[in-house]
């Protein structure tokens, strides 16, 4: 029954005229976005949910849960009860399995600091532009996720010698006619023993947005490898057949003319994170003071190791290097800080370079591709010190 | 109180806490007297960013909308609740947003959301800026995928969505989340 609370529950912000005049106000610059659990999210999506960190908030090494970016590709599982949920191993193993959760919290756990990024963050930084969810700078975040490994639930159902790839199917709820979000990796990183079958996440179970009950974890690379509700693990001859496995998430063999088309059988699936770093402070279009000015960031490099982040307040003719922060971890980023006297007054642009073990450094421009993935372009903001 | 005044309110689909009782007297006062003049209070919309709020309709004369008949001094109540809310929603915090964002206005604004919000909702197709060619390839894929767009509609909706989503338009501007209540 509507009530006088129902009414003043769901109504603010009507602008209420009588014959023409405004009786109250202006409505105000900025209305939020009603998202239990999730706060101060750039807001993408409503439905299906696809929420962005913004990157003030990469100030914290581990990322807070109601901070943590939520990528869905479908709409999330509408029933989910844990006593009901059940995890299917099978395909080419020898002995098929039927977990609970009561079976999976048996096994050992295992905990993994993973930076996760969603492999089209950055998305509307590319040009020409592309379709997609236009992710800036923070679909990425970083957790401390925990759960058996993968390799022990595999062990446990034996994989044949057949077994080169493994599935994942999670409870997504799939509209119209759009092809069921089932991905796969190969076999080898589904044994490497920091892949999970999370179940936790910064020591809490994790959140419905993230995966309840349980979700895939593969650290280091795109998001989508880590496949939430996970409902169905299947050992597979082959990589997986199906549209997020081709066309969807690829990236093209050799470099293309921006807003070329690229043929599928010129490209190859998505695997790890490039290496990247993203200013976090101070923001794009701050003004400031003269004097000391802490610039601060992330950078982080799927499976390889942060070597050296750099900083140029003179559109890069020269470079300086940051410190990086003490925490770490091996799919973790690092924080970094570089502090910088803002000598005379002036319009400047910060940037940001890392560079990783293996010798990969932050281009000065992205490697355009059709679908907009894997943005890494050196980092820049425009600040006004006076 | 008028139940279909309220359901009429809730449509708004906005959040509010609690009114202010000071606030809550003087709007009264003055909605009885502005009322009292103008006997109508007019539908009204105002477009803020990119989504639109629909503001409330609330009539005293002869009109569909008040199936049951409704003395002025029902609605009258009904809008000083509403501008109680409203006043006090500006006094408190900013106000939550419709969850659900809506497409911009023109010819083909009710066949694309009936094409394209039955899977997701418009914030995807506002934040997009694609040439005319991408907008094409979309809207075939998204066709293929289920969405229901007739035939001799395709074209007229291509011309729309290029049209409204550019690459010439200013960059999508993104509401922030609000997570007050807990998560379940």
């Amino acid at each position: 029954m509507n009530s006088r609370r129902d009414f003043l529950k769901h109504m603010t912000g009507a602008a209420v005229l009588a014959g023409g005049v405004p009786l109250t106000w202006a409505l105000p610059q900025a209305a939020t976005v009603e998202v239990p659990g999730e706060d101060g999210l750039l807001v993408r999506s409503f439905r299906f949910v696809d929420l962005e960190t913004p990157v003030e908030y990469f100030n914290t090494w581990l990322t807070p849960t109601p901070h943590f970016f939520v990528r869905n590709h479908m709409h999330e599982p509408s029933e989910l009860d844990a006593k009901d949920w059940r995890l299917s191993v099978g395909g080419e193993v020898e002995k098929p399995l039927t977990l609970s959760l009561a079976d999976i919290s048996k096994v050992e756990t295992h905990s993994v600091v993973n930076t996760l990024e969603c492999a089209g963050n950055g998305r509307s930084l590319h040009r020409p532009q592309v379709p997609g969810v236009q992710w800036g700078k923070g679909a990425v975040s970083t957790a401390r996720f925990s759960g058996p490994r993968l390799h022990d639930i595999l062990q446990r159902a034996g994989v044949k010698p057949t077994g080169k790839h493994v599935m994942f199917r999670g409870l997504d709820e799939v509209p119209g006619k759009v092809p069921p979000f089932i991905r796969s990796i190969p076999i080898e990183k589904a044994l490497d023993t920091d892949t999970l079958v999370a179940t936790h996440m910064n020591g809490s179970p994790l959140t419905k947005h993230h995966g309840f009950p349980a979700r895939a974890l593969v650290p280091g690379w795109i998001g989508a490898a880590s496949c939430k509700w996970l409902t169905e693990i299947k050992v597979l001859e082959n990589e997986f057949v199906g549209n997020f496995m081709s066309p969807g998430y690829r990236f093209p063999n050799q470099p293309v003319q921006a807003g070329e088309a690229v043929k599928p059988e010129d490209t190859h699936p998505l695997t790890a994170l490039t290496v990247k770093s993203v200013i976090s402070a101070p923001s794009d279009g701050a003004s400031l003071k003269k004097g000391k000015v802490t610039v601060h960031g992330a950078a982080w490099a799927g499976e390889a190791d942060i070597a050296k982040v750099e900083i140029s307040t003179d559109n890069g003719a020269t470079w300086n290097a940051t410190r990086l922060a003490h925490d770490q971890a091996r799919y973790a980023w690092r924080l970094w800080s570089y502090d910088w006297k803002a000598g005379s007054s002036g319009d400047y642009t910060i940037l940001s370079r890392a560079t990783d073990n293996r010798g990969r450094t932050q281009p000065s421009t992205a490697v355009w591709n059709p679908s907009g993935y894997l943005y890494n372009a050196i980092d820049q903001v425009n600040i006004h010190v006076s | 109180m008028s139940r279909n005044v309220f359901r009429r309110v809730l449509k708004a689909g906005y959040t509010v806490k609690k009114a202010s009782s000071t606030v809550a007297k003087r709007t009264m006062e003055k909605v009885g007297r502005t009322l009292a003049k103008l006997g109508t209070v007019e539908k009204a919309e105002n477009t803020v960013e990119e989504r639109r709020f629909s503001a409330v309709s609330i009539v005293t004369e002869d009109t569909g909308f008040s199936p049951g008949g409704r003395s002025l001094h029902q609605t009258l109540a009904a809008t000083a609740l509403l501008a109680i809310a409203t006043v006090s929603a500006q006094a408190q915090k900013p106000p939550s947003a419709s969850p659900n964002a809506d497409l911009p206005s023109g010819a083909m604004q009710a066949k694309a959301t009936t094409a394209c919000t039955e899977c997701h909702e418009a914030r995807i197709i506002l934040q997009q800026r694609l040439s005319k060619a991408a907008w094409t390839k979309e809207v075939d894929k998204m066709t293929k995928w289920g969405a229901l767009v007739d035939a001799a509609d395709r074209d007229a909706l291509i011309d729309y969505l290029s049209a409204n989503f550019s690459p010439d338009k200013p960059a999508y501007q993104p509401q922030r989340s609000s997570g007050e209540k807990a998560a379940k």
